[in-house]
């Protein structure tokens, strides 16, 4: 009886587990059927909405069920109100993503007012390209190094508001780095550029893709950059290698470490660990994708996956920094 | 030269190209018509559109689009007292007086006609300037671009009302503007002002509600109030002279139509100047070509001129605008910008190469702005006399459809609730302003110019010191500014005068 019993209950198993088998091994991807929509907030035509409109493009093919991507902007306050709404108001369904970059982190770490988020908590699937920032100078200037450009005075650094990375860099290579600078604030780049041509000022710091077609017509050249490294500046000197004093180098070590966050794309807090692994997945592999590579060289975009972890480690590094360091930190990089 | 000039012409007319150029005029000619839609972020989204294209077919599409949105814009502005977009906003001041007298065909006619003369002319300035243009942009450094803003402030004394109440009313509502202009985060320490401790005001109070509110929403209060048709002023069945009329006056008043077209040029150039200025700077230069004090009465209350003068200017920034921008790869505005984008994606670079190797190319985007209009000038002019008739609608019907082009105008600026509030209470204060003969012009010209000036003048006084106050330059464009700041007096007193001298003959 029951040896029958015990049959009778192994035999009902195996039929339930045989009958729902392909179902579950036919299970139909999470992401079928389904948009992703990044949020970007700037406007069109700006750097992170030219780059998720690339990442639009090609991120569709890597993700399981094959979604459709569409890219939605949501200007306002740097990216602030985008920022809000996603942490806030979008589903933890992992259909939002928010395409930003470290400027959210540094506000709320410099405790700004309209900050409606945690940084951290956000589902982070990584970032997609670093800011290799770069000192450049005047190409008919006749300093070859940087020690030599020391030696003018004053040496004209243009910039484009308190706000903007070119006038923070600025400020700080004039205390930190005993270079006498004027900082010069323009309307933006291209009257900064315009402002080099008519040799009103002698150089400026900026992202080095943006300005590298300038370089290769000869109107500027690099002579220091950041942290991060790209091809064509790993041989420049470092900037915080030549601080003058530690609370200098650690502020240019922290804007030097954050620079890889480029690019990153972040999913509404509670996001399921699976669908972040499906779409930290998705951009690790549309990463090496040679078609978004081609497309990405066409408009001069060096686009390179940093994974979550990473860039998790690196806001750590930067809410770790003793106060008095942040306090400095704050007084160059205002939002 | 002449080969390339040739060859350009060719180049559109192989069939992709010139099917690209009409799809993207097709795009420009809805995006225009649209209130708040504009040339800017459509270029974005026809950007990536163009990466499998050749440059032959991407620049016919891309610029078929943008050289029109003006064009249509302008019928926005002139029959429904919307603007349709930024660039066509002074058109409404005698466009839309023309249409409630029923003259909506004419106006539109006029605006069409001299839109087309404007980017022709325009197209003229690209190819003409492109050899000298580097030491005319290289000449314009920030204390001379500031003191080209300033000129264009001075255009306020040009569009006040006349008289000296007309002078302090023009001071008044342009200083408010300026003030207006200052809302949001200090450019240069970064602190906010006027913000309401709101995150919606950090970037400052947007373009579109701004003209959206002042100009649209008290027209239809007005409609609302009179319960009739748009053009309640004319009889039911005789809607007056049509579009045929219109293009007459563009020819009637020709060297005023390129004179305007020329200042569109001209401020094209120039950053920040190009769109939103040249409009009211042609306008203001319209208003001072009145012979009499009777004519200069007229202006905003529905003469013609006042429509041929910023048809032709907001149509010919377009080839200015691209001057700085092929020649050194320096984009004259946001849309600039983007187009810009396209040149790198089709791995073109701007710069010298534009007027040797690349010169067909070139030649090829002049004729595209050239073509884009004809045709669509063509094509709304073929319809214009029964679009016109829209206006003949009861206010009951027309009113919500209205409303409707407004709000999607407005919150086309940040899709944000706070773009339908500030259109409404611009929207009152735009009322208030009618209801009591204060002028809009000097307040949108203050408003468009505030953040220039301050940051030309940030920028010329931290480079220079005050040693930029005796540039030649400077002095050259000081004395331009005060001329035109006095220029309407002094032709009011040469009216008195010859009225004086009349009344003596009697």
């Amino acid at each position: 009886m029951m040896k029958q019993m015990k049959r009778s209950v192994v035999m009902v198993f195996l039929m339930v587990v045989i009958l729902t088998l392909p179902a579950t091994l036919l299970a139909a991807p999470y992401y079928e059927g389904k948009t992703i929509n990044i949020v970007v907030g700037h406007s069109p035509g700006g750097g992170n909405d030219v780059v998720a409109r690339v990442v639009s493009k090609h991120l569709s093919k890597h993700i399981p069920g094959k979604p459709a991507v569409i890219v939605q902007n949501m200007v306002g306050a740097s990216g602030m109100i985008a920022a809000n709404h996603v942490y806030g108001k979008t589903k933890p369904d992992g259909l939002t993503l928010l395409a930003t970059d470290r400027i959210l982190g540094i506000a709320q770490l410099l405790k700004v007012d309209g900050v409606r988020y945690d940084f951290k908590k956000y589902g982070w699937a990584g970032s997609v390209s670093s800011v290799a920032v770069v000192l450049f100078i005047r190409n008919d200037l006749p300093y070859k190094t940087f020690n030599e450009l020391k030696s003018k005075k004053p040496v004209y650094l243009g910039g484009s508001g308190p706000t903007g990375i070119l006038s923070q860099m600025a400020r700080i290579t004039k205390d930190f780095l005993g270079l006498d600078v004027k900082v010069v604030d323009y309307r933006g780049s291209t009257d900064i550029v315009l402002a080099i041509e008519q040799k009103e000022l002698d150089g400026f710091w900026s992202d080095f893709n943006t300005f590298r077609p300038h370089v290769d017509r000869g109107l500027i050249r690099p002579v220091l950059r950041s942290a991060v490294s790209l091809k064509g500046i790993e041989h420049l000197p470092v900037n915080e290698d030549l601080a003058i004093n530690a609370t200098g180098k650690a502020v240019m070590g922290m804007l030097g470490r954050t620079a890889v966050m480029g690019r990153v794309y972040l999913s509404t807090p509670g996001t399921p660990d699976n669908v972040m692994g499906i779409l930290r997945e998705g951009f690790a592999k549309m990463l090496k994708d040679p078609e978004l590579q081609a497309d990405a060289k066409k408009i001069q975009l060096e686009l390179e996956y940093t994974p979550a972890e990473e860039c998790l480690k690196v806001v750590d590094f930067m809410f770790n920094q003793p106060p008095e360091i942040i306090k400095v930190f704050g007084e160059y990089v205002k939002l | 030269m002449i080969d390339a000039f040739v060859g350009g012409l060719e180049m559109i007319f192989q069939l992709k190209p010139f099917l690209f150029l009409v799809i993207g005029a097709t795009i420009g000619f809805w995006v225009g018509i649209l209130p708040g839609l504009g040339g800017a972020p459509t270029l974005a989204l026809m950007l990536p559109f163009v990466y499998k294209m050749t440059p032959a077919e991407a620049f016919p599409f891309l610029l078929g689009m943008h050289s029109v949105c003006s064009t249509t814009g302008d019928l926005t502005s002139i029959l429904f007292g919307i603007p349709g977009e930024a660039t066509s906003v002074a058109l409404i001041q005698d466009g839309f007086p023309m249409t409630k007298r029923g003259e909506g065909g004419r106006a539109c006619g006029a605006a069409l006609m001299s839109s087309l003369v404007g980017a022709v002319i325009g197209a003229a300035a690209l190819t003409l300037a492109i050899p000298v243009v580097r030491p005319l942009v290289l000449a314009f450094a920030a204390p001379e671009k500031f003191m080209v803003v300033i000129i264009g402030l001075t255009c306020i004394s040009s569009l006040s009302g006349q008289g000296k109440r007309g002078l302090l009313l023009g001071m008044l509502t342009g200083g408010v503007g300026l003030f207006c202009s200052l809302v949001g985060q200090d450019p240069h320490a970064g602190f906010h002002r006027y913000t309401f401790d709101t995150l919606y005001l950090w970037t400052g109070l947007p373009l579109v509600p701004v003209t959206v509110g002042i100009y649209a929403i008290p027209e239809i209060v007005d409609l609302i109030v009179r319960r009739s048709a748009i053009a309640g002023e004319v009889p039911s069945g005789r809607l007056g002279r049509g579009a045929l009329e219109g293009i007459k006056d563009t020819f009637r008043h020709f060297w005023l139509t390129v004179r305007c077209s020329v200042i569109g040029a001209l401020l094209g150039v120039f950053p920040g100047l190009g769109g939103g200025v040249s409009q009211w700077v042609a306008y203001a230069q319209a208003a001072n070509s009145a012979k009499t004090a009777e004519e200069r009465e007229g202006f905003g209350k529905g003469d013609v001129r006042g429509v041929l003068g910023p048809g032709a200017a907001n149509n010919s920034k377009e080839g200015g605008s691209l001057i700085p921008t092929i020649a050194f790869g320096i984009p004259a505005g946001p849309s600039m910008a983007i187009l810009l984008g396209g040149f790198l994606l089709l791995g073109i670079v701007p710069g010298p190469d534009m007027v040797t190797k690349h010169l067909t190319l070139t030649f090829s985007m002049v004729w595209t702005i050239v073509i884009a209009n004809v045709l669509v000038v063509g094509a709304c002019l073929l319809f214009i006399n029964r679009i016109a008739k829209l206006t003949e609608i009861r206010a009951n019907l027309v009113v919500p459809f209205l409303l409707l082009l407004c709000f999607i105008g407005a919150y086309s600026a940040n899709t944000n609730v706070g773009d339908f509030i500030i259109m409404l209470i611009f929207g009152g204060v735009g009322h208030l302003m009618v209801r009591f003969g204060w002028p809009r012009p000097p307040f949108i010209l203050g408003f468009v110019l505030g953040d220039l000036a301050e940051v030309y003048l940030y920028t010329a006084t931290s480079r220079y010191g005050a040693s930029w106050l005796l540039r030649p330059g400077v002095i050259i464009l000081f004395i331009v500014a005060v001329f035109i700041a006095l220029y309407p007096y002094l032709k009011e007193r040469r009216f008195r005068r010859k009225e004086a001298v009349h009344e003596t003959e009697r």
